[in-house]
Formats: C-alpha cells, structure tokens, sequence
C-alpha cells in the first residue's frame, strides 16, 4: 500500500485543493487541447504532402495551356462558330417525320 | 480524509505538467506548420518565371463575339439555381428555388419531364451519363436521383432513391463517369463519393474549414481527381481512392462560388464573391491568372470553359455574363439579357452552346 501511494506522489506534489473540483477543468481543457493538438498534426501532415508535390515553371504549363488551346480551336463551336446549315439552336427547324 | 486528498490532488500537478508539455508541443506544431507554410510559399514562387498572359502574347487576339440567345427556357416558378447538360447535348435538368426539377429538350424548348421535390432551394441537380437518371438535392440535405422513365404518366416521385445524407445542406452534386456513383458537397464543409444502389458512403473527404459551395470532376482521361471549393476561400483537389487533399490554393478574397476543370485537365478556373475568377495551374500548382475589371464589382456565381479551353464564361451577380480569353487575360464579351443575377453556367458537352440559368426564373440557350 505504501508502495502504491509513492508511485502516486509525485516529487513535489504539496497541492491541497479538494482535486475532484479542479480535474474536470484540467480534463476537458486537456481534451481540447489533445484535439488541437491532433488537428495541428495533421495540418503538419497536410502541409508536409503539399510541399512535397512535384511542381513545373509557369512557362511550361502556360505553354502547355496555350497549345491545348490552339489545337482545340477548330473544333470549338463557340469561338470559330458553325456553318447555318448545321446550326442546330439557329432555328426552329421542322422536322420531317419519316 | 487525507488519504482521500492525497489520492487525488497528486493528479492534478500532473496534469498541469502535462498541459505544459502539451501546449508546448502545441505552438511547436504551430511553429512547424507556419515555417512549412512559407516553405510552400517560397517553392511556388521559385517557379514562377512568367505570366501565361506574356506566353500568350504572340497568340492572335480573338475577334468582336456575337452570341445571341437563341432558346428562353421558361417554366420555372422561382429562382433558378441549377442546371446540366446531358450527354445528348440537347436535354437540360435544371433546378429551381420553387422545389421543382424539370427536364428540357434545349432544341424544342418543351418539357420532358418535372419532380417536386419536397424541399424548396434545391441547389444542386446533375444529368446522369447515360441520360436516365438526374439527381439532385438542397435543403433537406440530401442527394436523390429520381430514374427518368419515358412513360410520361409514371410518377416519377415514386422512383425516387435517396443516396446521400448530410449534416447540412447539398450545394453541389455530380455523377461519376458512370451512373453507379455520386460525388457531393456540402454546407457541412465535407465533400462525399456514394454508390448509387447501397446507398453506401464510399469516401468521404474532410479538410474544408466552412461549407463547401461547389465541386467538378476531372475530365475521364485525366484520372480520379476532384476539385471543392468553399466558404473558407480555398480550392482542395483531392484524389478519390484515398480521400486525401493532394493541393491546395487559397488566393482568392472570397468565397468561391463555382469550379470548373480546364478540358485538358491540367488546370481549373474559379469564380469567387471577391468578382474575379481564377485560373489554377496543378501542375505549376499556383494560380496562372485572374480575370478581373476595375469595373466589375458583383461575385461570380458560375464559370465554365469553351471545348477548346480558350474562353471562360463567367455568370455574375450584376445580371451579365462576361467572356474572358483565357490565354491573355482579357475580356471578350459582355451578354446581356437576364433580368436578374445569373446562378448557374454551363457549356454543352459539345460544345455548341451554353445554357445560363438565372433568379429572373429562366434559362437561356
């Protein structure tokens, strides 16, 4: 028995508040701060993947960009427009049923 | 009793070391994640040789844009705040602050299909890729995808599936490459991916600080990416297997109301409240452009890109739809026509045309 209240006792331990009205602050003010804690981990963490990322120069993605553009262009309805013929929003058409 | 006092008091030293420890643990982790916040800053910045406008410069300007309205989609009672394209190119779901879905034919302008659904606000609403089924949801904070039949007579309400569940309300919803799964966002700051026939939650995708206003899928050849955008100002691209952000940018002043990939999947643009919209480079991983005037001062609502990527429609809250060049910066075109603020954009899949949707109650082809 004495054994056990010496690993309790702590070497300077002389507090003699009534304990139970003080733990529960101490326990959930500990709980939020073992949640800060781990949503700071994993901010780290998060940081840490993201600086990790292999990155290129904005010269060459622009360039990149701008040739996915020019390649596309042709085919882009909106920016080259479409003969009226094929214009299917140009008019309302009367279909022949056949 | 002494012995009662001696029990518990002992804890309480302990405890406050412990706090100590932990709050010095706690600014240390602060003090890393500033340090690798500069370092990410730094590394952007170190690759930041030119502006994509000065690349752009040797590229022809575009000439004078006549775009007219050629269909008014009218029907809706209220405040239209959703809409999508079908794979066909010709048929439109769109979603409206009355609680109604009503499914278009763009060509004829009839309606094929309406659903109540038992909720006003339904703010986000999505065509399946096979064209026979749209979801949709909003303020009962839940996604359904109502299966749309031919019979005209069927009560489509009665097919209803509920798919997803949140703790707020869905602002944004979108099929996957097939009609099996669906991928969410919400008000509840998560984004989610569920399987349409469970009803299962199969990955969910937490690392928003606020709620998360909108979502778009990278084109198929591109792989199983995301990009979210929300009220904390950021954009999260996140892989889908594993639920993990793998970039992130926040350089936007406001929230960001609409995302959208850049064809090649290579980049996306963004539009925020802050009035700019903004072009994000993934693989540079920073922001490339902003398209933004003096004189336009209302949000961004809803962007989207021409087939070939080269112009950005941008939706506003001041009624108008401004067209950028993506390339160099500039802005190519005002459409007027809406007699309210415009929610929602998007270009067929075709690329042909592109439908607006707006508070005044209609859409425009």
């Amino acid at each position: 028995m004495l054994l056990l209240f010496s690993f309790i006792f702590p070497t300077e331990g002389d507090f003699f508040v009534p304990g139970i009205l003080l733990c529960p602050k101490t326990i959930s003010s500990n709980m939020t701060s073992n949640s800060n804690l781990s949503n700071m981990r994993r901010l780290v963490e998060q940081l840490k993947l993201e600086a990790s990322v292999e990155r290129i120069k904005v010269s060459q993605a622009a360039a990149e960009l701008q040739q996915y553009c020019l390649q596309n262009a042709g085919k882009d309805a909106l920016l080259v427009g479409v003969p009226t013929g094929s214009n299917p929003f140009r008019e309302p058409r009367s279909c022949a049923v056949v | 009793f002494s012995l009662c006092l001696y029990l518990i008091s002992p804890l309480v030293p302990e405890m406050a070391t412990q706090e100590v420890q932990l709050n010095e643990t706690l600014s240390h982790l602060k003090t890393e994640s500033d340090t690798l916040k500069t370092k990410l800053e730094e590394e952007r910045a170190k690759l930041h040789d030119v502006e994509l406008h000065q690349v752009a410069e040797k590229v022809d300007g575009l000439g004078q844009f006549v775009m007219k309205t050629r269909r008014t989609l009218k029907g809706h009672g209220n405040k239209v705040l959703c809409m999508d394209w079908c794979k066909d190119k010709r048929r439109i779901v769109s979603s409206s602050q009355d609680g109604k879905v009503i499914v278009w034919d763009a060509f004829t302008t009839n309606k094929e299909h309406a659903v109540t659904m038992p909720c006003t606000w339904v703010m986000a609403c999505a065509y399946a890729p096979s064209g026979c089924a749209v979801a949709c949801g909003g303020l009962d904070n839940k996604c359904s995808v109502y299966p749309l039949s031919l019979d005209k007579n069927e009560n489509l309400a009665a097919k209803k599936k509920s798919v997803a569940m949140h703790t707020n309300y869905l602002s944004a919803c979108s099929f996957t490459n097939s009609d099996m799964q669906i991928l969410t966002s919400s008000g509840d700051g998560t984004c989610a991916l569920w399987d349409v026939e469970s009803g299962q939650l199969l990955q969910s995708f937490h690392g928003h600080a606020a709620d998360v206003l909108c979502l778009d899928l990278a084109p198929s050849e591109t792989g199983n990416t995301f990009v979210s955008g929300g009220c904390d100002k950021k954009a999260n691209v996140w892989d889908m297997r594993s639920g993990q952000c793998i970039q992130s940018f926040e350089t936007h002043e406001s929230d960001i109301n609409s995302v959208r990939y850049y064809p090649s999947g290579d980049a996306f643009a963004s539009g925020s409240d802050d009035a700019t919209c903004r072009l994000y480079d993934l693989r540079a991983d920073r922001e490339v452009a902003i398209y933004s005037k003096e004189s336009i001062i209302f949000g961004v609502s809803s962007v989207d890109f021409s087939l070939s990527g080269r112009l950005l429609f941008g939706g506003y809250n001041d009624y108008t739809i401004n067209v950028w060049d993506v390339l160099k910066g500039t802005r190519v075109s005002i459409l007027f026509g809406h007699e309210n603020r415009v929610s929602t954009l998007r270009v067929s899949p075709d690329g042909t045309a592109f439908c607006s949707g707006s508070w005044d109650h209609t859409l425009r082809v």
